[in-house]
C-alpha cells in the first residue's frame, strides 16, 4: 500500500504540488471482476502529475506531507526496507530512449536490474519474452530499437525485480497510436500474469478506462476531482474535468454532442496569467465562475459516496 | 503472454544491418570511420600527420640517421652544418644531427603530453563526476578547490612549481598536471550534472542501484565524449606549455632532446644559422596544430546534436 498524505512539493520557491493525498493498493489479490485495479492521475502538462510520480518514487523530497509505503515514510526507510520498497514499486517513464542508458545493451540493462533481486529470478530471455520481444534483441543498443520496443524493454526492466505496483508516467505518449494500443494490451495482460497494479499518469483520457477504475484530476498541483473513472469521465462535476474530456478529439460520433456539457468549453491553453493566485485557481478559465470563486478557494469535499470535487458550482452527477 | 508476442516482436526486424551484432557491427564501424574521414578532410590529415609523428617518435632509435645524437654524442668537427644531404635539418652548435634531435624531441613531447593528460583526466574526471552527480555540499567543496587551482594562471602555476621541483621531465609533468586537471574536473562536473537528471539515472535509482555503480556505469560512460574531444584539443596545449617550460630551462635538461629547449639554445643563432631554431619550432607548431584540428574534427563528429548514420 503506497499512500501520499497531504503531499506538497516545491522546486525552489515555486510550489508545484499542493497538499495532494492519494492511496494506491499494491497487489492484494486479483481485482474484483470487471475492476481494473488501477488509479489514474490526469491533468494537463504542468499540473504536477510527474512531480507526484517522482515523489512517490522517492526521486524528489516533499517539502511537506509524507509518502508512505507499508505505513513507513519512504524517505526514512532503513536499508532492507528500502530495498523492499524498491523491488515493489517501479516506474515506467514516458520516453524509452531517455529511460535506457544509451551505452548499455538491452541485455546489460536488464541484467543490472536482475542483479538486484535476492533470488535468482528469470533470465534476460524470459524477461524479453514476457514483454513480447525477441530475445535476440538483448544484444542491441537502445538506438537500434523502435520506440515501441524500447518501451517494452523499459517495462521488462521494471518487471525484473518482480514489482507489485508500476507507476506509469505517460507510458505511451511518445508512441504511434497503433504501437500505443499494443503496449496497452501488454500492460493489460501483465496485470493478471504478473499481478501488477498501476498508477497511470496521463493527459490522454482515452487510455484511462482500460487500466484504471479510480481517477484523480489534477489542476495546478491540486486534486480538483476524484472518483470512479467511468463516472468522472462520463459526467464530470468539475468544469476542468469537463474541459479535459471535451478536448478528446473524436471522429463523427453523432451522439458525442449529447454527452458533452452544455456549458461553453473552457479554454485549455495554459499560461501563468490563467492560473489565479487567489480564490479558485481555475476561475480565470472557468466558464461559470462566480463571485465566490475569486475570494474563496474551494476545498475537496464529497459529492456522492465515491466522488469528491473541489468546486463551488459542480455539475450535478448525471 | 504468448498472444502478445507477435505484436511488436519482429521475427524479421526492420531491414537495418544491425541484426547480428558483432561481426556486422564491426564492419559497419570501419565503414563509418571511412565515411567520417571523407567528410572531414582537415581532421583526417591531422590524424595522419600525428600518426606519422608518433611513429617517428616510437621508431626514432631505428629510423633516426644518427641515433647517438639523441643523447650524449657530439661532433665538434661538424657544428652548425646547414640543411643538406648529410643532415636534412642541419646540425646544432655541438654538431648533433637536428633531424635526429627533432625525432627524439617528439618522444619527450609526446610522453609529457600523454602523461599530463592521463594524470589530469584520471584525477579530474572522477572528481567532476562525483561532484556533479552528488551535488550539494560535496559539489561545492570539490568545485571550490578546483576554482582555487583555476584562479592561478596555469602557466604561472606550472613555472612556480617547476622552479621548486628539481628540473626534469618528471617535474615538468607534475608541474603542468597541477594546472591542468581542474579543467577536466569542471567539464566532467557540468556533464555529470546534466546526466544526473536523465531518465536512465532515475530508473537506476528507482531500482536501487548503488550510488557508486550509478556513477561508474551510467554517468561516467555518458560523460566521456566531451572528455575525449578535450583530450585531443588539449594535447597541443600541453606540448606548447611543456615547450615553454623547457624554454625557460625548467623542463627536461641537456642532453635530453626537447623542442622547447632546442629553440631556447638556438635562438642566439637564429640570424646566422636559422635551422637550429626553425625545425624544432616547426615541430612544435605542426604537432600542436594537428592535435587541434583532430580535436575539432572529433568534436563535430561526436556532437550529440548531429545524427550519426548507423
Amino acid at each position: 500500500m503506497l499512500t501520499a498524505d497531504n503531499l506538497t512539493v516545491a522546486y525552489g520557491r515555486k510550489t508545484v504540488v499542493h497538499g495532494v493525498s492519494l492511496s494506491l493498493d499494491a497487489a492484494t489479490g486479483a481485482p474484483a471482476a470487471g475492476a481494473q485495479g488501477g488509479v489514474a492521475l490526469i491533468g494537463e502538462s504542468g499540473s504536477g502529475k510527474t512531480t507526484i510520480a517522482r515523489a512517490l518514487l522517492g526521486l524528489v523530497k516533499p517539502s511537506s506531507g509524507t509518502v508512505r509505503f507499508a505505513d513507513q515514510d519512504i524517505h526514512r526507510l532503513r536499508r532492507t526496507a528500502r530495498t523492499d520498497y524498491r523491488s515493489r514499486v517501479q516506474p515506467v517513464f514516458q520516453d524509452g530512449s531517455e529511460a535506457l542508458n544509451p551505452r548499455m545493451t538491452v541485455g546489460t540493462s536488464l541484467r543490472e536490474a536482475l542483479r538486484l533481486r535476492s533470488d535468482a529470478g528469470p533470465t534476460v530471455d524470459a524477461l524479453l519474452e514476457a514483454v513480447g520481444l525477441d530475445p535476440q534483441l538483448a544484444a542491441r543498443h537502445p538506438h537500434q530499437l523502435s520506440g515501441g520496443q524500447r518501451q517494452r524493454v523499459v517495462i521488462a526492466r521494471a518487471l525484473a525485480v518482480d514489482p507489485e505496483l508500476l507507476i506509469l508516467d505517460e507510458p505511451t505518449s511518445a508512441l504511434d497510436v497503433t504501437v500505443q494500443a499494443r503496449v496497452l494490451d501488454l500492460l493489460e495482460e501483465l496485470r493478471t500474469t504478473a499481478g501488477l497494479r498501476y498508477l497511470l499518469i496521463t493527459h490522454n483520457l482515452a487510455v484511462v478506462p482500460r487500466l484504471c477504475d479510480t481517477v484523480h484530476v489534477l489542476f495546478a498541483g491540486r486534486v480538483v476531482e476524484s472518483g470512479p473513472a467511468t463516472e468522472v469521465l462520463t459526467s464530470p462535476a468539475h468544469p476542468y474535468t469537463a474541459a479535459l474530456r471535451d478536448a478528446i478529439p473524436r471522429l463523427g460520433t453523432p451522439d458525442a454532442a449529447d454527452t458533452r456539457s452544455s456549458a461553453p468549453p473552457a479554454r485549455l491553453e495554459r499560461s501563468d496569467a490563467q492560473t489565479a493566485a487567489t480564490g479558485c485557481a481555475f476561475r480565470l478559465r472557468c466558464p461559470a465562475a462566480l463571485d465566490r470563486c475569486t475570494t474563496e478557494a474551494p476545498t475537496l469535499r464529497p459529492l456522492t459516496d465515491h466522488r469528491e470535487v473541489a468546486c463551488h458550482h459542480p455539475h450535478g452527477p448525471a | 503472454m504468448t498472444d502478445v508476442s507477435p505484436t511488436l516482436a519482429p521475427p524479421a526486424p526492420a531491414p537495418d544491418r544491425s541484426a547480428p551484432p558483432t561481426p556486422a557491427a564491426r564492419g559497419g564501424q570501419a565503414r563509418r570511420l571511412l565515411a567520417l574521414a571523407r567528410r572531414d578532410l582537415p581532421a583526417t590529415v591531422g590524424a595522419v600527420v600525428l600518426l606519422a609523428i608518433v611513429l617517428a617518435a616510437v621508431l626514432a632509435p631505428w629510423l633516426a640517421p644518427y641515433p647517438g645524437d639523441g643523447s650524449h654524442a657530439t661532433h665538434p668537427l661538424d657544428t652548425l652544418a646547414g640543411p643538406g644531404g648529410r643532415h636534412w635539418f642541419g646540425t646544432d652548435a655541438v654538431g648533433r644531427d637536428l633531424l635526429t634531435r627533432v625525432m627524439y624531441g617528439a618522444r619527450t613531447s609526446l610522453t609529457v603530453a600523454a602523461a599530463v593528460l592521463t594524470v589530469s583526466a584520471l584525477v579530474g574526471v572522477p572528481l567532476g563526476v562525483i561532484a556533479g552527480y552528488t551535488g550539494g555540499v560535496v559539489k561545492d567543496v570539490i568545485m571550490r578547490i578546483t576554482d582555487v587551482f583555476l584562479a592561478f594562471p596555469a602557466l604561472l602555476l606550472s613555472v612556480a612549481l617547476a622552479t621548486v621541483l628539481h628540473p626534469g621531465t618528471g617535474s615538468a609533468i607534475i608541474a603542468i598536471s597541477v594546472g591542468w586537471w581542474p579543467w577536466y574536473a569542471r567539464m566532467a562536473c557540468v556533464t555529470a550534472t546534466g546526466i544526473r537528471s536523465r531518465g536512465f539515472v532515475d530508473a537506476a535509482r528507482c531500482l536501487g542501484v548503488s550510488r557508486i555503480r550509478i556513477m561508474a556505469r551510467h554517468v561516467l560512460p555518458n560523460a566521456l565524449t566531451p572528455v575525449l574531444v578535450q583530450l585531443s584539443l588539449d594535447a597541443g596545449g600541453v606540448i606548447l606549455t611543456s615547450a615553454a617550460l623547457s624554454y625557460l630551462g625548467l623542463g627536461p635538461q641537456e642532453p635530453t632532446a626537447e623542442w622547447g629547449l632546442m629553440v631556447q639554445q638556438g635562438q642566439d643563432l637564429f640570424i646566422t644559422d636559422w635551422w637550429v631554431v626553425a625545425f624544432p619550432g616547426l615541430a612544435i607548431l605542426l604537432t600542436a596544430f594537428c592535435f587541434n584540428v583532430l580535436g575539432e574534427g572529433l568534436r563535430s563528429a561526436l556532437d550529440p546534436h548531429r545524427e550519426l548514420t548507423r
